[in-house]
């Protein structure tokens, strides 16, 4: 998997200006804003966008097929995006605080926002990766919108429904980790039965 | 003299395309040399060979395991060369190497680095600004750079130029000089299997036509020229195929029966059009 690994973010590398530039935009928005909050919800963004862009660059080159005929178990071409995903997220998610404090957001709020970021972004991570695998790139990335849109729609009506305050995420800090826990776990089950099955 | 393919009856379906049947036989020491036109099922059976794709039916061995149910450990004793560079653009051969350092236990560095010396890949310049021909270089010195005993290569001289071409010839000689080692290759450039290859299988229409080494196949046949009725009067059960010019006729016919006919050598080239285009008998 190590293998892959590097792979992922070695094509990532190779997008790295327009990332930064991105983040870039994105930070000057927030600190115009001074809501730390929104540079973190990039987190949510790059955890989906960083592992299709390494699918989609998979899929032009036809690196799959040359992985799949490496020493590689099957199951590693599946859950290596995984890594990468979550790797991404922690590391936006650790940029999301630096920029917060920044901005002089609240501490506290800093890290429950930053905490919650980060397992939304896992959440998605878990949606989209068996679509992208099962559906191919672009089709994920429409059924990854909707998904992205009823995630958003349902954490503020959980929010709603606990009567929580925009800001307070302390119940949403219990229900979120599981969440991520349990959508990953069913979503690795899922992603490696596609590549048990899956031609090359 | 073991085997390191062998393959009988592979069948595979899709939904334009059927693969009916391919047998190979590829003995240790040996470059065989898989010719069809596109489409013909070459990569479909290199695909089943590499357990990329799974089979409707037949068997397969590749170094004495099942591809479909081996190890993944299986795969770093063969050395792959697909169509394309699997590579992202954005990729040097730096990171290739990097790359290919961590999905292979017995990646050797050094020979990485010797063979894209030797093909005159600039180690720092990026796979987007490499040619056909050197993006397929660089396929083809990430597959030499491990410890293989089969190679399989699915049109590795395409976009190369004679020099190149030649110097990979060269190459897959020196591979299998230690006679436990060999090759599998697919070409359309079918005079550099005709200078390598000790084997050569013929797919058409999904089926094999025929495996037959390589000496023996050129000295089976030859061109026969004459005019429509001397090649009428030749044995039919001789004849695999007739082209009908406007000068006069010409028809592949196993040496020995064209008669008094004035032959030509037929070289492996002329045995595939013959068997794909020629007219009926």
């Amino acid at each position: 998997m190590k293998c892959l690994i590097i792979k992922d973010f070695l094509i990532l590398r190779g997008q790295l200006k327009t990332l930064l530039l991105v983040a870039a935009i994105w930070f000057v928005i927030s600190f115009i804003n001074g809501s730390g909050l929104f540079f973190m919800a990039l987190s949510v963004v790059f955890s989906m966008l960083l592992p299709m862009n390494t699918i989609t660059s998979d899929e032009k080159s036809g690196f799959e097929r040359f992985a799949a005929a490496m020493p590689l178990p099957r199951g590693a071409l599946a859950l290596s995006r995984y890594v990468v995903g979550a790797a991404c997220s922690a590391v936006m998610s650790l940029a999301g605080i630096a920029a917060a404090v920044i901005i002089g957001d609240d501490p506290r709020e800093t890290l429950i926002s930053a905490a919650l970021c980060f397992c939304s972004a896992l959440c998605m991570l878990g949606v989209m990766l068996p679509l992208a695998y099962r559906l191919g790139v672009e089709k994920a990335r429409i059924a990854m919108t909707v998904a992205f849109v009823v995630l958003f729609l349902a954490a503020a009506l959980a929010a709603s429904e606990l009567g929580m305050e925009p800001g307070e995420g302390g119940a949403a800090l219990a229900v979120l980790p599981l969440a991520a826990i349990v959508i990953l776990a069913a979503s690795m089950s899922v992603s490696l039965r596609i590549y048990a099955k899956k031609e090359f | 003299m073991a085997n390191l393919i062998e393959a009988r009856g592979l069948k595979k379906r899709f939904a334009r395309f059927e693969l009916g049947g391919v047998d190979l036989v590829l003995p240790a020491g040996c470059i065989l040399g898989l010719i069809g036109e596109n489409g013909a099922g070459k990569s479909t059976t290199i695909g089943l060979l590499l357990g990329l794709l799974r089979r409707d039916g037949g068997e397969v061995r590749v170094l004495g395991e099942d591809p479909e149910r081996a190890e993944p450990e299986l795969h770093e004793e063969i050395g792959v060369v697909l169509d394309s560079c699997p590579f992202a653009e954005t990729m040097s051969c730096r990171d290739v190497k990097r790359i290919l350092a961590a999905g292979y236990a017995s990646f050797d560095g050094a020979r990485f680095d010797s063979l894209c010396g030797r093909f005159g890949l600039d180690a720092r310049q990026k796979i987007r600004e490499y040619s056909r021909g050197m993006r397929m270089k660089l396929s083809i010195a990430a597959a030499l750079s491990h410890a293989s005993r089969l190679l399989i290569l699915d049109e590795p001289t395409s976009g190369l130029d004679p020099i190149v071409r030649d110097e990979l010839l060269d190459i897959l000689l020196e591979f299998i000089q230690d006679e436990r080692r060999s090759v599998l290759i697919s070409s359309h450039i079918l005079s550099d299997l005709e200078k390598a290859c000790d084997y050569i299988s013929f797919i058409h229409a999904g089926r094999t036509v025929f495996t037959e080494e390589k000496d023996v196949l050129l000295d089976k046949y030859v061109l026969a020229k004459g005019s429509e009725g001397e090649i009428a009067a030749l044995d039919p059960a001789r004849v695999v195929g007739v082209r009908h010019g406007q000068f006069g006729c010409e028809a592949l016919v196993e040496r020995g029966y064209a008669g008094k006919l004035v032959c030509d050598r037929a070289g492996i080239e002329d045995i595939m059009l013959f068997y794909i285009r020629g007219d009926a008998k």
